[in-house]
């Protein structure tokens, strides 16, 4: 409360002034106490008055026996807010301090009596004011107030309340002690932190005090840094900028905070760097001078390259998710808020490229109702992954809603405390595949039914235990079995007559090899009617393949050929029959041909004698009718003998086969042509010849291979004309085209007999080689047409071919080609 | 009288005209028996106890052929030493490797002419001290 006043004009001018207390003084009625009217104050009291009101000092005094009171300005806050002021103005001072009167009554009534003034310091007396009982200390004097009859007429106290002083001391106190404590526990705090601390002392950073794990930060001993200067101590440090860093906190007193600072800093090994987070603290002294500075570090070297693996991993992730080919997105929370997609994703969407940070369910409202957002939801409500394979997604691309296919999967994304903050979308898009496998699907679907329409027996058996996936009509037929019985399960269980025939080792070979098989006319038996009935089939194997080329089945087609197999059996049989029959009639015909002429040739040569001797028995008696008929008869029997001799000699060709050997046909020649020297001689027969080569031969069938063809051509030279016969060889080159009767590859020789004879029509090129067959009459050439025959039969003997070429008057040529 | 005898196995009765001729014409002096088969041939020269000096031998022939009397006459001591000539149609070199192997002495192919029977059977003779030599009359 201010009270305004007036400077109004007193009627004592010692109460003029005096601020509020002035005032209310010139206002109070003093007649209504001990010390009465103003204007009967002795002058003592007016002198007081006018002092106390006057002082800027607080200032109290008792008047008169009844101790009434009076007191200033600047006292009166001592007697706080609607406590004892006003009230205390005039009161009788025993009315007014019951609470102290005990404490004080003593020392006014000293003062009062003995003129001894007393001064206390700082002392408590707690006083009622500001509505409760408050602890308030003064420093006061009493002094006694001698009035003019020099009697002690008053008390004056002149007291400063130093309450506040007292407490700023106790304050200070109070915070020495703490300070103590505070230094003590400091050093304990530092020492058994669980970080590394120390203290930097002084301009020079002396280490006052430094913990186990400081020491340990810095890589040195206590004894190397203790009561040194950091620099000094630990020069590793120097130069990485921590000095200036100091310095700035010891100058302005700031806190200097770093995190994930690199420092070099000794360690076993060399230098390291290591990652600190550090605070440097400015230390003052009681008088808030900066006398040190105060470093607290972690060393969080693992947990920075834990860090910045974490960084790389995720940049690693980052860049594997984006530069992955398939889709893939990552949304958090259960809102399914997009924080990471990749191009592949973006493409697939087509909802253009700014759409991370959005939600999935604003960049694709056309999922709703595709059953997208609950599965979401549920794999980040479950924790569960869910997976989807060919799932069809229907996306508006290009502003129109389209049908895709995906395998994609959501996977839970978990964070430390395995709690799913987020799910990880990955798909691929399958809608190719997916239409692709529809064709698939529509081709196997045809193939199918080919296999059931098809006209001949065809199943496919799937699987290792040959299971009947689809068989036609006419397979169920061979199987003697209905479509029901079969489909579905292993052949081989529901046929148990297969099993004997090594059929399942077939299909099982099939299967595991992956390579067709091929049976023909392989016999297989089944049960008919509770018998065994063999037939026979053509049928194939066939690996029934994936598009990857995996073996998933067999697919078998199969024709019954038993109808076939019999009939060709039988005619094979027929035919085989047939062959031996021929064979044998064929041995018996040579046996024949050989018996006859062996038994023909005596009769013949009987006959040749007795005509013979007949003709010697004669003699001369014989008249010239009878000699004609003899002669004949000899020259008949002669012949006859001949032919039946060459005959012979035909026969007997067949039963030299084996004797071959190695034959020089050049002492083959020579021989023969030893043979026909006479004739030589006496025709005057020019021969020119080749040197011939050794071949594999009969030599005995060679030397009348080669007798044959000179006799052939004496008997065929021209009468009027000296025979001429030249014999070549040469060497028949390898591959070239052959007559068919020859093999390719094999060497062969070719020889060549040729003569300037009669020659013949090269129609008959082939006859003159049939047995009998003579183009001429017996008188006019001779031979019995058996020569050349032989020499075929010979030339055959020996794998090899015989031709002639002639055109008549020219002569002929025999070619002989032998495998050498 | 000659003391030279020859047994002819034969059962080819031309044939054994045709050799008793060319004998004839060589020297009718030597005896000459006939027998129609090997089995005919043994009885004779078991029975007779006549050791002829030569045996002229065909190869087929019934009841016992030539190669059988062959193999017979080798096994009896007194009679294995007679030379032996294998008279016979067949030329077959394996026939007559054969025959030789087996122990005969000779092989004649019967000849197609007379002349030829006389001069073969002659050659053969001479050289086996069969000449018309005058002791032997």
């Amino acid at each position: 409360m201010s009270i305004e006043f007036e400077a109004t004009k007193q009627p004592y001018p010692f109460l003029e002034g005096g601020g509020e207390m002035g005032a209310l003084i010139r206002e109070y009625d003093w007649s209504q106490t001990a010390i009465g009217p103003v204007a009967e104050w002795p002058a003592a009291l007016r002198t007081m008055v006018g002092v106390i009101l006057h002082s800027k000092f607080p200032m109290f005094l008792w008047w008169g026996d009844e101790l009434i009171q009076l007191y200033n300005d600047a006292y009166r806050p001592s007697l706080g807010k609607d406590a004892k002021h006003p009230k205390a103005l005039g009161q009788r001072a025993e009315d007014c301090w019951p609470e102290i009167w005990d404490d004080i009554y003593p020392l006014i009534n000293q003062v009062k009596t003995t003129n001894q003034s007393f001064f206390i310091e700082n002392q408590l007396l707690p006083i009622y004011r500001n509505g409760h009982m408050e602890d308030v200390y003064w420093t006061y004097s009493y002094s006694s107030v001698i009035g003019e009859s020099g009697k002690i007429e008053g008390v004056l106290v002149v007291c400063n309340e130093t309450t506040e002083h007292v407490q700023a001391i106790r304050r200070m106190e109070s915070l020495k002690n703490k300070h103590a404590t505070e230094e003590s526990n400091l050093r304990n705090i530092i020492h058994q932190a669980p970080v590394a601390m120390c203290i930097f002392r002084g301009e020079d950073f002396e280490v006052e005090i430094t913990n186990d794990k400081m020491l340990e930060l810095w890589g040195t001993e206590r004894d190397l840094v203790l009561n040194k200067p950091i620099f000094e101590g630990l020069p590793e440090a120097r130069d990485q900028g921590f000095e200036k860093i100091l310095r700035d906190v010891y100058n302005t007193g700031e806190t200097f905070q770093a995190f994930r600072q690199p420092v070099n800093l000794p360690r076993p090994g060399g230098i390291q760097t290591i990652f600190i987070n550090y605070v440097y603290e400015a230390l003052k002294d009681e008088e808030g001078e900066i006398s040190g500075i105060m470093a607290v570090a972690i060393d969080v070297t693992e947990a920075e390259i834990a860090r910045k693996k974490l960084e790389e991993n995720e940049t690693l992730l980052r860049s594997v998710v984006e530069s992955a080919p398939f889709p893939i997105g990552v949304y958090t929370g259960r809102e399914m808020r997009i924080k990471l997609l990749n191009q592949a994703i973006i493409d697939v969407w087509d909802k253009g490229s700014d759409i991370v940070g959005k939600l999935y369910s604003e960049v694709l409202p056309e999922l709703e109702n595709q059953q997208i957002y609950p599965q979401l939801e549920g794999v980040y409500d479950t924790g569960k992954p869910f997976h989807a394979r060919n799932q069809r997604v229907d996306l508006v691309v290009d502003g129109r809603l389209q049908t895709y296919y995906f395998n994609y999967s959501f996977t839970p994304l978990f964070d430390q405390e395995g709690n799913v903050f987020g799910v990880m979308n990955t798909a691929a898009d399958v809608t190719d595949l997916n239409i692709a496998k529809q064709k698939v699907e529509q081709s196997e679907r045809n193939f199918r039914n080919m296999v059931k329409q098809a006209p001949v027996a065809m199943c496919i058996m799937i699987g290792p235990d040959h299971i009947v996936d689809v068989a036609n009509d006419q397979f169920l037929t061979i199987w003697n079995k209905t479509e029901e019985e079969v489909l579905n399960k292993p052949i081989f269980q529901e046929i148990p007559s297969l099993h004997s025939q090594d059929l399942q080792s077939l299909l099982s070979r099939v299967y595991e090899q992956g390579e067709s098989y091929t049976a023909n006319e392989r016999p297989v038996t089944y049960l008919r009617h509770g018998k065994p009935v063999t037939g026979y089939q053509n049928f194939v194997y066939e690996p029934y393949k994936d598009a990857h080329g995996n073996v998933l089945g067999i697919l078998t087609i199969a024709t019954d050929v038993t109808e076939q197999v019999i009939a060709r059996h039988k005619i094979e049989d027929i035919v085989a029959e047939r062959t031996l029959d021929l064979q044998k009639s064929n041995d018996e015909l040579t046996q024949f041909a050989y018996i006859t002429s062996h038994d023909l040739q005596e009769p013949a040569r009987k006959i040749k004698t007795f005509s013979e001797m007949l003709e010697k028995r004669l003699g001369n008696e014989i008249d010239d009718k009878s000699a004609l008929y003899v002669d004949k008869i000899k020259n008949s029997s002669e012949r006859m003998l001949t032919l039946i001799r060459d005959v012979l000699g035909i026969s007997q060709l067949s039963e030299e086969r084996k004797q071959f050997s190695r034959v020089s046909l050049e002492n083959i020649l020579d021989e023969t042509l030893g043979d026909f020297e006479l004739m030589i001689e006496q025709q005057q027969v020019n021969i020119r010849r080749d040197s011939l080569p050794e071949i594999s031969a009969i030599p005995i069938q060679m030397r009348q291979l080669f007798g044959n063809l000179i006799s052939n051509a004496f008997k065929f030279s021209k009468k009027d004309e000296a025979l001429e016969l030249h014999i070549t060889s040469r060497e028949l080159e390898k591959n070239v085209p052959l007559k068919t009767e020859l093999k390719p590859g094999r060497q062969y020789v070719q020889l060549k007999f040729k003569d300037n004879g009669i020659g013949f029509n090269q129609n008959n090129a082939e006859q003159i080689f049939n047995i009998f067959q003579r183009l001429h009459g017996k008188s006019e050439y001779q031979g019995t047409g058996i020569g050349l025959a032989m020499c075929k039969k010979i030339v055959e003997n020996h794998s090899g071919y015989i031709y002639a070429e002639s055109s008549p008057g020219e002569g002929a040529a025999f070619y002989v080609i032998l495998p050498v | 009288m000659s003391d030279r005898s020859i047994l002819l196995i034969d059962d080819d009765e031309d044939d054994r005209e045709f050799f008793l001729e060319a004998i004839e014409e060589y020297n009718p002096e030597i005896r000459c028996i006939e027998a129609r088969n090997g089995q005919e041939g043994l009885d004779f020269l078991n029975a007779e106890k006549i050791r002829p000096d030569i045996i002229f031998l065909d190869l087929n022939m019934p009841l016992m052929n030539g190669r059988q009397f062959l193999l017979e006459i080798k096994k009896i001591d007194h009679l294995k030493h007679i030379p032996i000539v294998i008279l016979t149609t067949s030329s077959d070199n394996k026939t007559i490797q054969d025959c030789l192997a087996i122990g005969a002495s000779y092989f004649i192919t019967k000849p197609d002419k007379f002349s030829l029977w006389v001069t073969t059977i002659s050659d053969y003779l001479n050289n086996h001290s069969f000449g018309k030599s005058p002791e032997l009359k």
